[in-house]
């Protein structure tokens, strides 16, 4: 269930080609009995949904959380994962409603928490037909690159995505996302930064153009990569005396 | 903060690009092929990158989810005399109303037909004021990158701002070097 978005041009009802159905609005309305076992707030959440992702399949044990249900639950979360990629940046919440009646009871869970701070103006985003077409195409092949034994790099680098989405902090985020995509560029030894600014730049119109940002965006990944890196060493290299050891690391600009 | 941005955009639309295309997705399977691919020339890269059966890259992939149809139906409802820098601030605040996308961001269009390489372009919108945008781009003419009549409408005043307005960059927040060194 998503929030904070303007549905357009989508029938309710829609099949995606995964089989997925999307729904403008929430498609349940919770009991008491729900509204109690997943809390008021996760319900007023639900209940003010502005898109569902619904996927249905039919089981023997409805009330068991086998494989079956695994696999639909990852095929939903794919789905909504591709439509956060199709440039959704201020999508403030996605919410995972599963189970049911029985076993397993009924779960919420905040699948995409975004806790960066957006501006003050941002406004509801506006999602169409085509967006959920593509972002079901999208989905399809991440299923498949997940579920073959190769795309190392690839798989490194989603996570390094999904990861960086639910980061609050934008230093991190601009250095896991740089990540995900240093996976996929494999810079060449001593080159990296290179590599990435030309590499990238080449996969963009008038990329020569923005060869300088993607370079500065190389140095913050690297910067804190290093920076992360030579506090963790720093504080291996101290022997366990027992006393409380102090690491101070001064910074200074070379300008 | 701008550049967190800009790499997520940037990362998104990898991420969307690659599984959405069986010929891009082979490339990415193993080491072996990624040093391929980036190890040919800038040309077969681009050509592998845009829809290998059409030559062009399709809008749905794009970021974000700007596409050659809202262009048009922003520039068809636009009713101010085109070229001026009104018509403009309207247009771009008509697309940002679409896109919903506040002031001041690198926004990622889709490539038109025209396009050199078909596939994204960063374009680096300002609406703080009336016609204060600016397109980080020094070399090629508009209509190559531009799509279709956003391009003939931004083309006129994209010239002239270009002669009398001062660089962005000077208006962008200082940020520190990244060039750190322990001390």
């Amino acid at each position: 269930m998503l929030h904070n978005i303007h549905p357009h041009d989508v029938t309710d009802g829609l099949v995606l080609a995964s089989g997925i159905r999307v729904l403008t609005g929430p498609f349940i309305q919770l009991s008491g009995e729900f509204e109690r076992a997943i809390g008021t707030l996760q319900a007023s959440k639900l209940s003010d949904a502005n898109l569902t992702l619904l996927g249905l399949a039919q089981s023997t044990q409805p009330t068991t959380d086998d494989n079956e249900s695994r696999g639909l639950r990852h095929l939903v979360q794919t789905v909504a994962f591709a439509l956060v990629m199709q440039g959704n940046p201020y999508l403030t919440d996605v919410l995972q409603l599963s189970g049911g009646h029985g076993g397993n009871g009924i779960l919420v869970q905040h699948l995409l928490p975004r806790k960066f701070v957006w501006p003050a103006c941002v406004r509801p985003l506006v999602i169409s037909k085509e967006h959920l077409t593509a972002a079901d195409q999208a989905a399809i092949g991440l299923r498949i690159v997940q579920s073959d034994d190769g795309f190392a790099r690839f798989k490194r680098g989603l996570r390094s995505w999904r990861l960086a989405t639910q980061e609050a902090f934008a230093g991190t985020r601009l250095h896991l996302f740089a990540r995900s995509l240093d996976a996929l560029v494999k810079t060449r030894k001593n080159h990296g930064r290179d590599d990435f600014a030309t590499r990238i730049g080449s996969l963009l119109v008038d990329g020569e153009e923005h060869v300088d940002v993607l370079s500065e965006i190389s140095n913050y990944e690297t910067a804190t990569s290093t920076f992360t890196t030579g506090i963790a060493r720093s504080a291996q290299s101290q022997k366990p005396t027992g006393s409380c050891t102090r690491c101070v690391v001064l910074i200074k600009s070379r300008r | 903060m701008r550049r967190a941005y800009q790499i997520e955009a940037l990362a998104s639309v990898v991420y969307t690009r690659v599984p959405s295309e069986p010929t891009l997705m082979a490339a990415f399977k193993t080491d072996a092929e990624i040093d391929a691919f980036w190890t040919q020339n800038e040309e077969a890269r681009a050509l592998l990158w845009v829809s290998p059966s059409t030559g062009q890259r399709r809008p749905t992939g794009s970021i974000p989810t700007c596409t050659d149809r809202d262009v048009q139906e922003t520039v068809d409802n636009s009713s101010t005399p085109e070229g001026s820098l009104q018509s403009d601030a309207d247009l771009l605040s008509g697309l940002l109303d679409k896109l919903g996308y506040f002031p001041e961001k690198t926004v990622l269009l889709p490539g038109g037909a025209g396009s050199r390489h078909g596939c994204t372009l960063f374009v680096n919108i300002r609406s703080n004021d009336a016609g204060s945008y600016e397109r980080r781009s020094r070399t090629g003419p508009r209509e190559r990158v531009l799509p279709g009549t956003l391009a003939r409408v931004l083309q006129p005043t994209c010239r002239e701002r270009r002669d009398s307005t001062v660089d962005t960059r000077r208006n962008q927040i200082p940020l520190p070097s990244p060039r750190m060194e322990r001390v």
